[in-house]
């Protein structure tokens, strides 16, 4: 026997309260009140079901849950059964779920969908049963609910009523536990990725070195809560340290990566490494320690502010800007190795070598604004970088940063930030600092 | 991103690649193109003359690709690439991880030399 059920599952049928016994009303209020109350799912199904066996005097009642993405109903709650799984459409529960309707069976084993492995498993013999879709209030089946061996007897339309009346109450309070916990974990996500955001700012300077005859700036402005960038200015016993890295993609996975590398460089720095050393060093750890198919682009350069020369070595970061104040424009490099933990370091091609002249720039920028798309897809590009840095050249580090974030911003046109964007920004000042 | 893969003679996969490498292309693309390339154990070369532009995750699919078949003790050649992405591939310094050379000749070259 099959029955459409709908949207009056929230009230019982007339007459089914003049059925009901004190007790059973109580058991009824009783899940009403949970519904209002703080549960978790186990205390809530705990509830209804040993509700529904009282008050329709059922040997047994359990509540199938939907895994809607692998369309299998699965037993949350039971007295001896549990983690039973079944595809919907199978079973009596499984042709519950399918029908969206209300299936009372006399007799189970005379009923061709009754799936009789579950009796099988657990030693349980089945008579007869009721079995209920459980339809949130947005029309969504969350599960099914089963109610087996009445006693005495079988289930009657009075039992149908009552069973719906108290399944809707089910369907509503798993609904709203769903929603609880779905909401409790996004707030736990959300708590972890401040606290994650918070470590990786830790790492970038709060304070731009004051080195005599530059001006210096740093941004960094993630896609997500936590980025794949990150960069450093910051005064080292072998010089002025310069890093722009950048870990593919952003979020927490790449955030680690490249934390773990600028972390790695501190520490062969601080150990007295030079630059050939540190890079060796930290490209080979970050080999073996970063997870397949991850890898840093950084660019680590050290500057010596009394001859103002600039050495680095890069690792897949490119393209590097040195605007030459003389000559009123930027030469570019590529990076001298591939992407920092990429694979073992063979060989290592020579540091590259900046002799900054005064009003000389070197601009670092992470593809962030290079791969930046406007809506037609083209890319903000090399040469609108190379054209600002000329036009801001006279100014200051901070300014040609916010004229770069603003024309980045404007070439978006509002589209959503797609990667992460950080700039590092090093100018030898047009004139000897005053004596 | 679409793809095609040939089998060449001498044990050599041939994948040709056509649009962006770009996030979208390189995620469209991902797995289909590291079965395609690793999957055999076998050389392989990918012609690059029908891609009109890479981004970095499309490094991050061809570098994650090509270690992995360098652990299985083979090799990965590009040939075709216009000069926008050679430029690309350049400042990332990626020809030190995967040969790139001119023309499908060339790789087959490569691979034998």
């Amino acid at each position: 026997m099959n029955r459409d059920t709908g949207a009056d599952l929230q009230q019982p049928a007339p007459g089914i309260a003049a059925r009901l016994s004190r007790r059973d009303m109580e058991q009824i209020l009783a899940v009403t009140r949970a519904l209002a109350a703080p549960f978790d799912l186990r205390t809530l199904l705990a509830t209804v079901t040993a509700a529904a066996r009282s008050v329709l005097h059922a040997e047994r009642a359990s509540v199938w849950l939907l895994d809607a993405a692998a369309d299998e109903l699965w037993l949350e709650i039971s007295s001896d059964l549990a983690q039973v799984r079944v595809p919907v459409g199978v079973g009596l529960a499984g042709s519950c779920a399918r029908e969206r309707q209300l299936i009372n069976v006399p007799d189970c084993y005379a009923d061709p969908r009754f799936n009789r492995d579950v009796d099988r498993r657990s030693g349980f013999r089945t008579r007869c049963s009721l079995t209920l879709p459980l339809i949130d209030h947005q029309g969504t089946l969350i599960g099914v609910m089963q109610l087996l061996n009445k006693d005495p007897g079988v289930f009657d339309q009075a039992d149908e009523a009552l069973a719906e009346a108290l399944a809707a109450q089910c369907a509503v309070a798993l609904s709203r536990v769903r929603m609880t916990e779905a909401l409790m974990a996004a707030e736990l996500m959300r708590k972890e990725l401040e606290l994650a955001s918070v470590v990786q700012r830790s790492t970038l300077p709060a304070t731009m070195p004051v080195v005599a005859g530059y001006d210096m700036h740093g941004t960094f402005l993630p896609a997500a809560q936590t980025g794949g960038d990150t960069y450093d200015l910051a005064q080292v016993e072998q010089g002025l340290l310069v890093v722009l890295g950048d870990a593919t993609g952003h979020g927490i996975a790449p955030a680690l990566s490249v934390t773990q590398m600028h972390a790695m460089l501190r520490m062969a720095l601080r150990l007295g490494a030079d630059l050939e050393t540190a890079f060796r060093q930290v490209n080979d750890q970050l080999e073996q320690t970063l997870s397949d198919g991850r890898f840093v682009t950084a660019f680590i350069g050290l500057l010596d502010p009394a001859t103002h020369r600039l050495r680095f070595l890069s690792g897949g970061q490119g393209p590097i800007l040195h605007f030459q104040a003389a000559a009123g424009q930027c030469a570019a490099y590529g990076a001298t190795s591939f992407p920092m933990g990429a694979m073992p370091l063979q060989t290592l091609r020579p540091a590259i070598a900046l002799d900054l002249a005064p009003g000389d720039w070197l601009v670092l920028l992470s593809d962030g604004i290079y791969e930046c798309e406007d809506a037609a897809g083209v890319q903000f590009g090399k040469q609108r970088v190379e054209q600002l840095v000329q036009a801001c050249s006279p100014g200051s580090a901070q300014a040609l940063s916010d004229r770069l974030m603003a024309a980045v911003k404007a070439h978006a046109q509002g589209a959503t930030q797609q990667d992460d964007i950080t700039i590092v920004l090093l100018k030898r000042h047009p004139r000897p600092e005053p004596v | 991103m679409e793809m095609t893969v040939t089998e060449l003679a001498g044990h050599v996969t041939r994948v040709g690649l056509v649009g962006r490498l770009d996030a979208p292309g390189a995620e469209r693309i991902s797995e289909r193109f590291k079965a395609a390339v690793v999957g055999k154990g076998r050389n392989a070369i990918l012609d690059l003359s029908r891609v009109g532009f890479v981004a970095s995750m499309g490094i991050r699919l061809l570098i994650s690709t090509a270690r992995t078949l360098q652990q299985k003790g083979c090799l990965l050649v590009m040939f075709g690439a216009n000069e926008m992405v050679q430029s690309v591939f350049e400042d990332a310094a990626l020809d030190q991880i995967i040969p790139i050379v001119d023309t499908e000749a060339d790789a087959i070259d490569r691979l034998t030399s």
